[in-house]
């Protein structure tokens, strides 16, 4: 009672307050897709711009004190990179670059920032995963993987009493790791059975062939620069991609090679379940504390 | 007789040709070209890995024999990881000479594990080819000096269990 009552003004004793809150969203690389770069290259990074900024709205996402990014730069360009530039100036988000498996797994272990503890509130990742483990840099080097291993070894007081867990990589649900991470950390995970599909995140499929008519017409005079694609695309400069695709001419004809498509208000919308493998149950699953 | 020997040197420069583009293309379907920035971020976390050390750790000596199924240059730069981005080993093609690993077993784990993925990065055209291994090695089961021979097969085929199933590369442990 003496505490609760006492004359300390609360700016000055705020031991009973609530704890600070943090939205982390993690992006892995995107590698995998290398015939496809201009439609896939920026899937993750569209869905994490758009929750970042709050255009896009995750199952039982709420605000919290601090939205901090975690990003896997290999494989992107400048362009792209520049896009959470953006966030980091214009909408207080931190950003966070990450080489190493490490490097993420001390960002959300160490919950104390600028003196002051900060539990995770929503915990997202958009990046490829493989079953048993979130793989933030698929197919490519060095290796950053998260396995459920990794998680486990955090401790399980990071998260907010309502916290969550969303993960928008493949397979998360498959071979406990899910429910693993839900009975360790004790917040809900939500994750896929199934492979997940990012192929509409970032342009409505409607709109292909005007995109890629304006990519040909405006790179006869711009070609190699950025290019506008009205009214709420742009694409950047991306070159590279598997040796074995300079065999292959479908994005040449298309006129998109060297190019990844960018929605400057970020994703049009989340990535849902995918098809395969059939055998698993569709849709996001949500996991509980075993036994709740 | 003449007729017969350029035919001869035809024939061996098709065969000749024909391993070479086969061997190169066989090369490029897990090789990509990257950009500047792309070997700049490789060279980075390269350098963020090998600065991350951990004292308090022991380390488990492993002995590899690697095996590519394509002939490397002088400037191509093999990278062998521990599956979670530690950077164990880098360097030349080693040939048929044993490559020794210091592979950490991290105290905040359960047994230690590792899978040895193998990398190789040609600067010179900006080539990076990554072969990802399925198979992990449990440190309890996995003595000092034990050694595996990893062949980087020159088809990819499903491997069960694995966090990658398609793979290139099979793992014989033996000694």
């Amino acid at each position: 009672m003496s505490t609760l009552f006492s004359n300390t003004p609360v700016d000055d004793d705020c031991a009973h307050c609530p704890p600070k809150t943090e939205n982390i969203i993690v992006m892995g690389s995107e590698q995998l897709y290398t015939r496809n770069v201009f439609w896939l290259k920026s899937m993750f990074l569209s869905c994490g711009f758009g929750v970042a900024q709050g255009s896009l709205w995750p199952p039982g996402w709420q605000n919290a004190d601090r939205t901090t990014l975690l990003y896997v730069p290999i494989g992107y360009s400048r362009w792209q990179l520049l896009t959470l530039d953006f966030l980091r100036d214009n909408l207080d988000v931190n950003i966070v670059r990450c080489l190493s498996t490490s490097t993420v797994l001390n960002y959300l272990r160490n919950r104390t920032i600028d003196g002051v503890e900060h539990k995770i509130r929503n915990l997202v990742f958009f990046s490829h995963g493989v079953v048993g483990a979130i793989d933030l840099n698929y197919l490519d080097h060095p290796k950053l993987l998260l396995r459920t291993l990794d998680f486990t070894s955090l401790p399980s007081d990071i998260f907010s009493s309502d916290g969550q867990i969303l993960s928008y990589a493949c397979q998360t649900a498959q071979d406990h790791c899910a429910q693993t991470l839900a009975d360790h950390f004790d917040v809900p995970v939500r994750a896929f059975y199934r492979k997940t599909f990012y192929g509409n995140c970032l342009r409505d499929p409607s709109d292909t062939d005007r995109i890629t008519a304006i990519m040909r017409e405006q790179r006869e005079t711009r070609d190699g620069q950025k290019i506008d694609i009205p009214p709420e695309h742009e694409a950047f400069p991306h070159p590279g991609g598997f040796v074995a695709n300079m065999m292959s001419r479908s994005s040449r004809e298309e006129g998109t090679d060297n190019y990844a498509l960018w929605r400057k208000l970020g994703a049009i919308a989340l990535p849902v379940t995918g098809n395969d493998p059939p055998q698993q149950p569709s849709g996001m699953a949500e996991f509980q504390l075993s036994g709740d | 007789m003449k007729w017969l020997g350029v035919i001869g040197v035809i024939a061996v420069l098709a065969v000749g040709s024909y391993f070479y583009i086969t061997q190169e293309a066989y090369m490029h379907e897990y090789c990509r070209i990257i950009d500047e920035e792309h070997l700049g971020w490789i060279d980075a976390a390269d350098a963020e890995s090998r600065a991350n050390i951990w004292p308090e750790e022991q380390t488990r000596v492993i002995y590899l024999q690697l095996k590519l199924p394509f002939r490397t240059r002088s400037d191509d730069v093999i990278k062998i990881d521990d599956g979670t981005g530690y950077l164990l080993y880098e360097g030349p093609d080693p040939g048929n000479q044993l490559i020794t690993l210091h592979v950490p077993i991290r105290s905040k784990s359960p047994p230690g594990d590792a899978s040895f993925g193998v990398a190789v990065l040609r600067r010179s055209q900006r080539l990076s080819c990554v072969f990802d291994n399925p198979e992990w090695i449990d440190f309890d089961e996995t003595p000092d000096g034990a050694t595996f021979l990893i062949e980087v097969l020159d088809k990819p085929y499903f491997f069960e269990g694995g966090y990658w199933n398609d793979t290139a590369i099979r793992q014989t442990r033996l000694r």
